[in-house]
């Protein structure tokens, strides 16, 4: 395989990276989180074992335009979508959910939760024919947006939040 | 946003309009790896109990210069920021060489705009530009480590200068006072305090990686009083927690950490040992052998028979005295023990040829056959003994080798395998606990023996319950049994009689190893009350108990199945009649007290609870590794008194070490390095090592590699030198037995056919080495859990080595090849060396710290990886001898889950379970609470929490008094 050179975003890009909840295999999001930094990304790294609650909060604090989650555990198409509804939820849709979990999860499973609004779930193939880097730039060319530039009135509600 | 665009003027000028200038902010910066983001979150956790106020964090890492990229990872260290109190932002720096982001100063205005009460900013430790977070905050904490070097150094320090308090976290590392007494010092140098006492300098030592350290309640209060003095906002914290100065209660104590150097050294010596007595050994049977060359002949009838001997037998002097002499003076020297060796040895021989062999085990006993006949009718002996004649052979042989169960056991640490019992354990554990019963029935119907292993699924080995939440909901029952009550584990081993001599049970659990534990030994007991209550034909005492705690309370009665309550074929109901009761509910105090005494002292089994390695490889730990340890102590105190023999308080794994990637090497010796940390941490407890360590077990993976071929040896061989000549422990604690699981990481998604071939030769490989149990993997496991038939498959292969195969009818059949031997030597000495880094890294305890461990299997597991990738590390079928397609991974069409009815049914059981017991269990909580605190036996009081109480609702109540697991990059 050529080797794929590394996407130069126009955007500061952040991600959070995790695992699932009750999952510790970290070794694969390390490896992804190493290359989203080599790539120019700032990545807030939660390590394993974590909650959809506190992977949607901390996305939203950190104002991160995506997740990258690996779950490796099962249960992954309630993980998934309960992110997704969660972050909709917290207002903020437009954060964008990558996934990865091996021959874990199923290709029928895979196209399900692209449906539903997961922007990639990467399986082995996909792996093998883009390879870590042309994974990486595929989330980052998604990602490469504007955090937001106006307030868009929010303004006067800042005393009020908690 | 203001990161952003920074341009965005109006923004910030109406920002600044509403900012509180009355809300305080905190800076805290240090030296990299002073463990800053710990003890920020110790900070956070006191402030979110002392006080009803809310929090923000600010930290700043760096930015790399050459990707612009940043790990900001502070996040992954704190356990208790995801509160609605508190709001974190992590910045990174976006400028080289600086620790402070630009927009700092807008981010601490966003905060004090949104009114949080207090603002904590947090930079990184790197540069020399430190100090310029004093222009951004109006009080400043410095965090620094006591190995700073020469107190000279800390002349450079500008932040001693600056700071308003300076923490020397990590008090446990040497020389520590002498630090804090050189930074007090330099504290008074640079504020011209010379008059002020040293204690009352904002100076402190803490150790914020242990759990509620009085260091750390002292920096609080310290820290809540200077924010008053400094900026007049008073938290008024609730109770005022005590501060003292900082102790460390020290796993292994600071004089025993050299504990690896020493059993390296002390192996070494012994096999300097043998090489000096085989040496006189062999000598000694050289000179007999000479003496009998010389010896003058014995006259014969015809008065002079010319021998040809005496051609060469000089003349002169007094050769046999001489000789005699040099016998003597050797035999003196040879070293007691191994006199007595040589002189048995003829004895030994005659033994093993004998029809049957018989030996004692705890006054019991044992006959068993020594030979086997073969179709031809030949008797094939179990055990084959060398033919050595000379004396230095034979020692070197039983010095280094010795019959399977004698010293140092390289064979073997039984004289015979169990008859009627292959070392077959098989695991379950999928959906409840009603599938996996049904499972573990399946697997064993019809086998004299019942060895059941245990999967359990991840939420239980998280020590949570099954809830509806969805992150949660999803993982119920997959890939292992949900258990969350004692009514869970009592369905899960109904039928089988825990407390007879065939059934074993081992259970895969660590982090909540001691509560899965506490619900085994409570169904073991309430089984053999069921016993009790049949024999003497007491069941109108259930059924009154039953009426009492159910029927009068509009309780339902808990029962077997979902809905379904068929038993499965082979489940003869034993447990289940006091489902939803314990026997002392039922039986008078004295007679359970007596059948608790007898079925815990009775129980064989294992419980993996091996908190070392989940630190180290597989991350299932939920407590603090240090409360984790004292909870593994507690269970071993718990199974010395208590008498309890048959059951190991520990399973100490390679496995998931090998499995993340570790060579057969760094497997064995990390795995037995942790083994010998435990067995220092329980003799610091003060108890004796012939009465933990024969309750120490071991757990390997066999993969393929030649070093499998001995794993067990080297294990056998490495733990009885240490445990006899270093331990002085007795032969019981000198024997290692160990447990084998073949390689699931060697199985592969592409031709999965091939993947028993695998197993079969890595089976061989653990039997011919003699292991004392052994799984094996099912072929399709690399892409699914196993079917029935698969699990069969597996089982056969088994079942063919050790009925079928001809040369596994004996028992040691690779001792006396010459690359065993060599390969046993080899990795002996390479395991031993392994010792010596991590006993460089201050054991292991101090290498966990600097993530050694975990550094090594990830680089070898690398190095797999790309060897495997470019093809120099052959696989069939996955990288050679593809088939006509490619051999692709194959995909399963549909993965066995746990089904809805499953999940929604553990649910409503919890539920059902909490609310009848929820007037027992508050107190019960608290009472266990009450003794972690107070240092006491923590396993005693679980094992009364267990029978009210749910896993999850335990696992919370000790985290306040034990503390939650800190994750590790």
């Amino acid at each position: 395989m050529d080797a794929v050179s590394v996407y130069k975003p126009q955007n500061k890009i952040r991600f959070v990276t995790a695992t699932s909840l009750f999952d510790g295999h970290d070794a694969t999001i390390n490896i992804m989180r190493r290359i989203l930094q080599s790539s120019g990304a700032e990545v807030i790294h939660l390590g394993h074992n974590r909650s959809v609650d506190e992977v949607v909060n901390c996305a939203i604090q950190e104002d991160v335009q995506g997740i990258a989650l690996t779950s490796y555990q099962g249960g992954h198409i309630e993980y998934f979508k309960y992110i997704y509804d969660l972050l909709k939820e917290r207002g903020a849709g437009h954060i964008k959910i990558f996934g990865g979990g091996g021959g874990v999860i199923l290709p029928h499973e895979i196209k399900e939760l692209q449906d539903y609004g997961i922007a990639r779930i990467y399986s082995p193939d996909d792996g093998r024919h883009m390879g870590l880097q042309g994974m990486i730039n595929d989330m980052m060319r998604q990602c490469d947006t504007p955090i937001t530039s106006h307030l868009n009135g929010e303004m006067k509600y800042l005393p009020k939040k908690r | 946003m203001v990161e952003n665009y920074p341009s965005n003027a109006g923004f910030l000028t109406e920002l600044k309009k509403i900012t509180n200038k009355e809300i305080p902010v905190l800076g805290i910066t240090g030296t990299g790896g002073a463990g800053k983001s710990s003890l920020v979150d110790e900070l956070v956790r006191r402030y979110l109990m002392e006080t009803d106020k809310t929090l923000a964090i600010i930290s700043v890492d760096p930015s790399k210069r050459k990707t612009g990229g940043a790990l900001l990872g502070d996040r992954i260290r704190m356990n208790s920021i995801n509160s609605p109190r508190v709001y974190m932002r992590s910045l990174a720096t976006r400028q080289a060489n600086l620790a402070l982001s630009k927009y700092v100063q807008e981010a601490i205005d966003i905060c004090k705009a949104a009114g949080y009460d207090l603002i904590i900013v947090e930079t990184s430790g790197i540069g020399q530009s430190d100090t310029m977070i004093t222009d951004y905050c109006d009080l400043s904490l410095y965090v620094m480590t006591p190995e700073f070097g020469a107190a000279t150094q800390l002349e450079k320090i500008d932040m001693l200068d600056f700071a308003d308090i300076v923490v020397l976290n990590k008090f446990d590392k040497r020389g520590a006072l002498d630090a804090l007494r050189d930074v007090k010092k330099q504290y008074k140098r640079n504020h011209q305090l010379f008059d002020a006492k040293d204690s009352d300098l904002p100076v402190f030592g803490t150790m914020a990686s242990q759990f509620n350290d009085p260091g750390m309640n002292s920096l609080f209060v310290a820290l809540i009083k200077t924010i008053k003095a400094k900026t007049g906002v008073d938290f008024r914290t609730k109770n005022e927690m005590v501060g003292e100065d900082a102790e460390k209660s020290y796993i292994i104590p600071p004089d025993r950490t050299r504990y690896l150097a020493e059993i390296a050294e002390s192996s070494a010596a012994y096999n300097e040992w043998v090489d000096a007595q085989c040496k006189i050994a062999q000598q000694l049977f050289q000179v007999k052998g000479v003496m009998e060359l010389t010896a003058p002949p014995k006259p014969s009838p015809e008065g002079r028979a010319l021998k040809a001997n005496q051609k060469v037998s000089p003349t002169g002097g007094d050769l046999e005295g001489a000789l005699q002499d040099i016998y003597t003076h050797l035999e003196e020297s040879l070293d007691a023990e191994c006199r007595k060796l040589l002189r048995e040895w003829p004895q030994t021989i005659e033994t093993y040829k004998a029809d049957n062999f018989i030996y004692k085990v705890r006054d019991k006993e044992i006959k068993q056959p020594l030979y086997y006949t073969s179709l031809s009718q030949l008797r094939v002996p179990k055990i084959s003994l060398p033919k050595y004649e000379a004396w230095g052979d034979v020692l070197r042989w039983l010095l280094t080798e010795n019959v399977p169960g004698e010293f140092p056991y390289a064979a073997g640490v039984f004289p015979l395998k169990r008859e009627g019992e292959d070392p077959t354990r098989m695991f379950a554990g999928e959906g409840g606990p009603e599938r996996t019963n049904k499972r573990f029935h399946y697997v064993s119907l019809g086998q004299p023996a019942h060895r059941l292993s245990t999967a359990f699924d991840s939420v239980t080995l998280y020590g949570e319950d099954p809830h509806l939440r969805p992150d949660i909901y999803g993982k119920i029952g997959n890939s292992g049994v949900s258990i969350a009550t004692l009514d869970d584990a009592k369905k899960l081993y109904s039928g089988f009689d825990l407390c007879h001599a065939a059934t074993s049970v081992s259970m895969t659990i660590n982090g909540p190893a001691p509560m899965l534990l506490g619900f085994f030994m409570n169904a073991a007991i309430d089984q053999q009350c069921e016993k009790y209550i049949i024999d003497h034909k007491l069941e109108h005492l259930v059924e009154a108990a039953f009426k009492a705690n159910y029927d009068d309370k509009k309780l339902k009665r808990p029962h077997y199945g979902a809905t379904d309550p068929t038993l499965p074929e082979g489940n003869s109901g034993l447990g289940l009649m006091l489902l939803g009761l314990t026997g002392d509910q039922v039986l008078p105090a004295d007679v359970y007290a007596k059948i608790r005494a007898h079925a815990i002292s009775t129980v064989r089994g294992t419980v993996q609870a091996d908190i070392l390695k989940e630190d180290q490889a597989q991350n299932t730990c939920i407590f603090s590794t240090e409360f984790a340890l004292r909870m593994m102590g507690d269970i071993q105190q718990y199974f010395i008194s208590e008498k309890v023999r048959n059951f190991y308080s520990v399973s100490i794994s390679g496995y998931h070490i090998a499995e993340a990637g570790a060579n057969p090497i760094t497997q064995l010796a990390f795995t037995l390095s942790n083994g010998f940390t435990y067995v220092e941490y329980y003799l610091s407890r003060g108890m004796n090592i012939d009465d933990f360590a024969p309750n120490l077990s071991f757990f390997f993976s066999n993969g393929i590699d030649p070093e499998y071929s001995v794993i067990g040896r080297v294990a056998r061989r490495i733990w009885a030198k240490a445990m006899k000549n270093k331990y002085k422990g007795n032969d019981r604690a000198q024997k290692l037995k160990y447990h084998i699981q073949t390689s699931g990481r060697s199985l592969h998604a592409q031709e999965i056919d091939f993947n028993d071939i695998r197993t079969t030769l890595q089976a061989l490989y653990a039997i011919y080495d003699n292991c004392n149990s052994l799984h094996t993997n099912a072929y399709d496991e690399a892409i699914t859990t196993p079917t029935e038939e698969s699990v069969r498959r597996a089982m056969a292969i088994q079942l063919i080595i050790n009925r079928e195969l001809g040369l596994a009818k004996n028992e040691n059949p690779i001792q006396g090849a010459f690359i065993i031997e060599e390969l046993t030597d080899l990795v002996e000495n390479a395991v031993l060396a392994e010792f010596k880094r991590i006993n460089d890294r201050g054991g292991v305890l101090g290498a966990m710290e600097t993530m050694y461990q975990r550094g090594k299997i990830q680089e070898e597991s690398l190095y797999y990886e790309t060897l495997k990738h470019t093809g120099e590390y052959p696989i069939v079928g996955v990288n050679t001898f593809l088939n006509k397609n490619g051999s692709p991974t194959i995909i399963p069409s549909e993965v066995i889950r746990a089904t809805e009815e499953e999940k929604q049914y553990q649910i409503s059981a919890l539920e059902a379970f909490k609310h009848r017991n929820e007037s027992r269990a508050p107190q019960l909580l608290k009472n266990l609470q009450k003794t972690a605190v107070a240092g006491e036996n923590i396993f005693e009081s679980l094992m009364e929490a267990c029978k009210y109480c749910s896993l999850g609702q335990i696992s919370h109540a000790l985290y306040e008094v034990g503390g939650q697991y800190r994750r590790n990059m």
